[in-house]
């Protein structure tokens, strides 16, 4: 039932020179590439006096950023702050922007890996290493995970996740379509 | 040793909402008075937040005093705004939330010649939390707007192809505006709620199209055909226990929240998971569960309001 071939990847690290840490990330024909900058100084509106603040920055391969950016940022956040050890450095922030290079599907879970690979670089201190998979259930029923932009295209529901590595849990879960509790069970049990 | 506060009607008893401390200075004194510091359970709240809600949880039982799978009392009004073509009050708790439709003509993007429009916003304003700040959207209310569209969308909620007029020249657009009037947390099942309630109270005109103009009757009673009629539950997660309908004081502490949406067939619209990941699969399973009987009790809440709508 499972198309469990992925794109091949393809990871660089480091081909920023003024930033902390960065990565570009590809699987197929989407890429992104992201950097991460701190823990730096943080504006007095945002400082946090327990913890860092972790500012995420999404923008868009053409025209400027909108409120899907807006939410892909939110995404990333509220995954990467429960995974950050954001207590080590408080009043500080730490600023992730991932740039989309180009989008060909499950960009969501590209997003996620870049932002993984680019914290590492940096040296910023997690607990967990975060790992994201985009995958869809077509109209025969079956699932493929890491679909391209054309096959979302035709799916009855997409689902996106994000696991960490060290309890395997899933740290965010995103399914959208008209789907059943069966297939979403099999689809998340075939990862998780 | 032991103080009681009261908290909404809720009697808090334990041994370590005290911190009391003896000075040790002034022994010069000649009397040695003990000084105490009293740390009340107010203050806890306020210090420890996290470690307050957590004596709670403990007894099973939360600061608000609901028992951990209660939704808060939910309301719905369908058609009390008369400018609109269709409309809808929502109150869960205390969080309110009115959404509008507004229908207008428009002519059809080039790619999608039958295809009309649906756009839903949701409007944060400082009116309704003094955590909003006046000015463009915020990041909550993108999102709201994104999640709410992408429920609409994926989910095929409305036939985008049922608001056609005629191909390639005029079609119908629907401005969704859902505005809190007052924010108590919880906002995604509200703005959910009122948005879909409103679609099924939206009445428009009968519209013939000849030579680029359209015409309009003036009475209004053309129903949208609605695929399916999803509700949204959603519920935070505090150590593997789940807490149903999170109000605003708990959004702030739980982080890691589920949010379901399923049709009145069981069928699941979207699943939303974020912020942490101390929930198992059972806890999955036990919110879908959730889910469902709270979607019954919405569907009766907005079968009632539909017929009194109806009615008047």
């Amino acid at each position: 039932m499972t198309t469990d071939s992925i794109r091949p990847i393809d990871i660089s690290y480091s081909l920023l020179t003024r930033v902390d840490g960065s990565a570009k990330f590809s699987a197929g024909n989407s890429t992104v590439l992201c950097s991460v900058t701190g823990p730096a100084d943080v504006r007095i509106r945002d400082e946090k006096l327990d913890k860092a603040t972790l500012d995420v920055i999404v923008r868009p391969a053409v025209g400027v950023a909108a409120t899907k950016e807006t939410s892909l940022a939110y995404i990333l956040r509220t995954t990467f702050e429960t995974v950050i050890l954001l207590s080590h450095h408080p009043r500080t922030q730490i600023q992730v922007v991932a740039q989309i290079i180009s989008d060909d599907g499950s960009i969501i879970s590209h997003l996620i890996n870049a932002t993984t690979m680019a914290l590492l670089d940096a040296g910023v201190p997690m607990k967990a290493v975060v790992v994201g998979v985009g995958s869809l259930v077509d109209d025969k029923g079956r699932i493929s995970i890491d679909p391209t932009a054309d096959e979302v295209e035709k799916a009855v529901s997409t689902h996106n996740f994000a696991f960490d590595s060290v309890s395997l849990a899933v740290l965010y879960s995103e399914s959208t379509g008209v789907f059943t509790e069966e297939q979403v069970k099999s689809d998340t049990h075939d990862l998780w | 040793m032991s103080s009681t506060t009261e908290n909404n009607n809720t009697k808090y008893t334990t041994e370590n909402d005290q911190i009391t401390s003896k000075s040790d200075e002034g022994n010069s004194n000649a009397n040695k008075k003990e000084t105490k510091f009293i740390v009340d359970a107010d203050s806890i709240r306020r210090i420890q937040p996290l470690e307050y809600f957590r004596h709670f949880t403990d007894q099973k039982i939360r600061p608000n005093g609901r028992v951990f799978n209660r939704f808060r009392k939910t309301t719905l009004h369908l058609g009390s705004v008369t400018t609109a073509d269709g409309s809808a009050v929502v109150r869960i708790g205390n969080t309110s939330v009115v959404c509008g439709i507004k229908a207008e003509v428009a002519e059809p993007n080039v790619n999608t010649p039958r295809e009309g429009y649906l756009v839903p916003n949701v409007e944060l304003s400082p009116m309704c939390s003094p955590n909003f700040k006046p000015g463009p959207p915020s990041e909550l209310a993108q999102v709201l707007s994104e999640t709410v569209n992408k429920l609409l969308k994926s989910s095929s909620v409305l036939s985008l192809e049922s608001l056609c007029i005629e191909e390639g020249k005029a079609v119908w657009v629907l401005y969704c505006d859902v505005v809190c009037i007052n924010y108590d947390g919880n906002i995604l099942d509200a703005s959910v709620y009122a948005v879909v309630s409103a679609l099924s109270n939206v009445r428009l005109p009968k519209i013939t199209y000849a030579d680029g103009i359209v015409k309009a009757t003036p009475d209004k009673t053309i129903e949208l055909s609605l695929s399916r009629i999803p509700f949204s539950a959603t519920f935070a997660i505090f150590n593997g226990e789940i807490l149903a309908d999170p109000d605003e004081t708990e959004e702030v502490i739980l982080e890691e929240r589920i949010t379901i949406i399923c049709d009145e067939e069981g069928q699941l619209c979207s699943v939303l998971k974020s912020g942490g990941s101390s929930s198992t699969r059972e806890t999955f399973s036990t919110c879908l569960e959730l889910a469902r009987n709270r979607y019954s009790v919405l569907s009766t809440i907005f079968k009632e309001a539909s017929t009194s709508a109806n009615t008047n």
